[in-house]
């Protein structure tokens, strides 16, 4: 924890965190470019899938649905790392959360963005999507607010909004921390996204009193979020997908991805920008720990999940569930199983083999079984349906996976992008964090740094 | 108000899809070709689902014609974000194919499968294109769409009663699927009045619904056993 | 004619404190000044608040707003243009909800950071008093003076130990 940190100066922090922002290695901009290509080809496909037809995805009757939906739920699934995690640990005052936020709320909102392109993606007339947009039209007609499809337009709405709010409200002081030390053309657009920001007294106080608040509502709204997308399924009458305890058995999974993706970004920040000081072990193995719970909870409500479907033994819910545990999906079934479970608990829960590499592998690993989750929640039950005549196949179509796996670096590319664009560990906390260790130590860091506190200035109630 | 139903007797089904053929006829129904329809893509408003009884050889095909139940508790109708299926006051589950954007949750969360989708613009060969009928708007690429129960055929009926000042009678409106039917399986008519012939049909103690058991309220009657 | 500041930097709070209590005694108007910091200074106000904040009204406002605005949504929208979905009630209290709870957060988040935008009056890019060596540490009050008081002013700050002071 901060014990082991070195005692930093302002004017090192500044240094260390800006520093990405103004040099920019070889590295970065190839694989920049490389990025760019892979987010190019989502659109090109996506362009010849406009030009041509929905057709050019493999969906059918009666799969409609298919890679674009697993991929959206997966998507959504991440963002659940950022905003959700840090608002947690800001509510529990968490200090180790200090050089983690940043970067969690920045995989919110980027994941949130990748994500909500695939409800577009896949519509059969993605141009009428303002169709969903509740405003007064010609038309004379409004959106179907009894339709999951809607409450999931708002709820990613707001979270949306919510998530960038919250990720924006502490990039304030840093932004004006970037105007101050940066030239050329970079410093207009600090100076505008700093909005005047001088670090006054006043301005603190009602910082942090936002930032608390934004903590408490975004929590219910980030649980509500992954419930609304699982009803995209639960309400339905489908065998399997009809369950009570989709809300937070999604909701589960998308922590659990979401903290693994986290993990894994955190792995790749600290290698790539040299932040060893900044994000210690000790930050791994907390995160490594939740990642744990959320693995051991997502076994529990798979378990439920199935073990009440085999119990109940109904023959429509029993045709899914054979197929996922001994036919056509048994493979991607049993992968999935070992990717959430069998690999992480062990790696996870003795501490020996809980080190950065190996948390970084398991996590890797996690992702693939969260996706495929998603998959085998969702096709199973489609090429299933209630009358056996209908039954049917799916696989994806090259448009489709062009697109699903772009995604890939379309998010990636955003994150990088914005990793030169903002500190990605946030400087003024990481600041106050230092001072409030230093108070529970009692001791004076270094002399030059603020936080050396006086003891007759140390209020009680601190 | 009318309130339509059909009756579907599928002891007297001989499994010969001259309905099949007829819906497409009636409804211009795109035919996609081998390779979409290998991959699920047909379109069959409605479909002849055929079952085995029993073991080879005292073995028995039945033959089940398939075609949108116009559930009253219509799974489908609720989950459209934007409003373009929606149940009419005649007791119709409406498909408004030019407000449909394309989400196909409705098909998702339809028990029955009989949603279609079109998933490219569909095209006829010459001379298909001329046997097209006006009275049916052909659907863009994109859409949803499914059985009407010839809603066109309802209203031309309805139109022309009214116009000679009477009511509609029994057995005046027939679907495609009913007229083409050789066995006389299909019978469609107005289940509010007691004495038309679906009424007293419906009413068997033959009759059943598919898959009732979900709460969907179909309004087509399967007729079987009995010794009829 | 705009009004001119001292601004005065300190290495340690402790020091910028000493300054404000001396600046106080020499007759400045707390309301006045300001003091600017790199981070959340703990412990207590450096000054006195002028005036509470109010973000937690400004949130239950929105939030309230919100639940009206999403309410009316979901109802007056049903009703506008009326259709019978799957057999359910025109307005559904269920689904009615659903779209009130969001609409009630969102609500919430944006009446948050417009009341702190209000509060502090920003976006605002010229005629404080600001020196940018502050995001490298220490704390920098900014006093206003006059030709009448800029000895006094001078004065508090050095005998607190300021390390620079910059008349602007």
């Amino acid at each position: 924890m901060a014990a082991e940190t070195p005692r930093f100066t302002e004017a090192r922090i500044n240094r260390d965190l800006l520093g990405p922002l103004f040099k920019t290695s070889a590295i970065y901009y190839v694989t920049t470019g490389f990025l760019l290509l892979v987010a190019m080809v989502v659109f090109v496909a996506w362009g010849l899938q406009l030009k041509y037809g929905i057709g050019m995805a493999g969906k059918n009757r009666p799969s409609y649905w298919g890679l674009y939906i697993t991929t959206f739920v997966f998507w959504i699934g991440i963002s659940h790392a950022g905003t959700l995690i840090s608002a947690i640990l800001r509510v529990v005052q968490a200090e180790w959360r200090r050089p983690i936020t940043r970067c969690a709320e920045a995989i919110t909102t980027f994941a949130l963005v990748t994500g909500s392109l695939f409800p577009l993606i896949h519509l059969g007339r993605a141009w009428l999507f303002y169709w969903m947009i509740p405003f007064p039209n010609s038309r004379h007609l409004w959106p179907n607010f009894q339709s999951p499809l809607m409450w999931d337009f708002i709820a990613i709405n707001t979270y949306l909004t919510g998530s960038v709010t919250y990720l924006y409200l502490p990039m304030i002081p840093d932004m004006a921390v970037a105007r101050d030390k940066s030239t050329g053309w970079r410093q207009p657009m600090y100076r505008t996204l700093a909005l005047g920001w001088r670090g006054t007294e006043r301005e603190w106080v009602r910082l942090e009193k936002a930032i608390s608040i934004m903590a408490l509502v975004i929590i219910p709204v980030a649980v509500s979020v992954h419930t609304i997308v699982s009803w995209d399924f639960a309400m339905t009458v489908m065998p399997m997908w009809h369950s009570t305890i989709f809300g937070p058995y999604f909701v589960v999974g998308a922590i659990f991805s979401g903290i693994a993706a986290l993990l894994i970004a955190m792995v790749m920040i600290r290698k790539y920008f040299k932040l060893e000081h900044y994000l210690q072990p000790v930050h791994f193995d907390n995160l490594a720990k939740m990642l744990l719970t959320m693995s051991l909870l997502w076994f529990y409500f798979t378990f439920t999940e199935y073990l009440v479907t085999w119990y109940g033994n109904e023959p429509a819910e029993m045709t899914v569930f054979w197929s996922k545990i001994s036919g056509r999906y048994a493979p991607m079934f049993w992968l999935m199983v070992i990717c959430n479970f069998i690999i992480p608990f062990p790696v996870l829960a003795i501490k020996k083999l809980r080190t950065i590499p190996l948390i970084f592998m398991a996590s890797c690993g996690i992702l693939v079984g969260m996706w495929l989750e998603r998959f085998l929640i969702i096709v199973p039950t489609l090429v299933h349906p209630y009358l056996p005549y209908n039954y049917g196949h799916y696989w994806p179509s090259y448009t489709e996976m062009a697109i699903a796996g772009g995604t890939l670096g379309f998010f990636v590319l955003m994150y990088f992008l914005f990793a030169k664009f903002s500190p990605m560990i946030s400087i003024w906390e990481y600041e106050e964090g230092l001072q409030v260790a230093s108070k529970h130590r009692g001791e004076l860091p270094d002399p030059t740094f603020v936080g050396q506190i006086a003891p007759g200035d140390v209020h009680p109630g601190h | 108000m009318p309130s339509w139903g059909m009756t579907v007797d599928t002891d007297r089904c001989t499994g010969c899809e001259a309905c099949v053929v007829a819906c497409h006829a009636e409804n211009n129904l795109p035919t996609v070709g081998p390779e979409q329809a290998a991959m699920g893509r047909t379109h069959q408003w409605i479909r002849v689902e055929r079952y085995w009884e029993g073991e080879f050889p005292n073995i028995k095909a039945k033959f089940m014609p398939v075609m949108c139940q116009q559930c009253d508790a219509a799974p489908c109708e609720p989950v459209c974000p934007v409003n373009a299926t929606y149940h009419t006051p005649d007791g119709l589950n409406a498909q408004v194919y030019n407000r449909c954007v394309g989400t196909r949750f409705c098909a998702n969360n339809c028990p029955y499968t009989v949603r279609f989708f079109t998933w490219f613009t569909p095209s006829w060969d010459s001379p298909m294109n001329e046997q097209l009928n006006p009275d049916v708007s052909i659907r863009t690429s994109g859409i949803m769409e499914k059985c009407t129960f010839c809603v066109q055929r309802i209203r031309r009926a309805q139109d022309t009663a009214k116009d000679e000042k009477r009511a509609v009678k029994d057995g005046e409106i027939k679907p495609a699927c009913a007229q083409a039917c050789p066995a006389k399986v299909i019978v469609f008519g107005d289940l509010s009045d007691e004495d038309s012939e679906v009424s007293k049909l419906s009413r068997s103690n033959r009759g059943r619904r598919l898959l009732e058991e979900l709460g969907t309220r179909p309004r087509v009657v399967y007729l079987s056993g009995g010794g009829a | 004619m705009s009004q001119t500041w001292c601004l005065a930097k300190f290495n340690q709070p402790v020091e910028a404190r000493a300054a404000i209590r001396r600046l106080l005694q020499s007759g400045v108007d707390p309301q006045s000044m300001d003091v600017m910091t790199s981070q959340p200074i703990h412990g207590e106000p450096f000054l006195p608040e002028k005036k509470p904040t109010k973000l937690f009204a400004w949130a239950l406002s929105g939030a309230a707003l919100g639940m009206i605005g999403g309410f009316s949504l979901a109802t007056f929208s049903a009703l506008a243009y009326p259709l019978v979905k799957g057999g359910m009630p025109i307005v559904a209290p269920w689904t009615v909800g659903l779209i009130t709870y969001e609409t009630t957060m969102l609500g919430a988040v944006l009446a948050t950071l417009a009341g702190l935008l209000v509060e502090l009056r920003l976006p605002s890019f010229s005629g404080r008093p600001y020196d940018p060596s502050v995001v490298d540490g220490g704390v920098v009050v900014a006093v206003p003076y006059s030709d009448r008081n800029r000895k006094a002013v001078e004065e508090a700050v050095h005998a607190a130990g300021a390390t620079t002071v910059n008349w602007v």
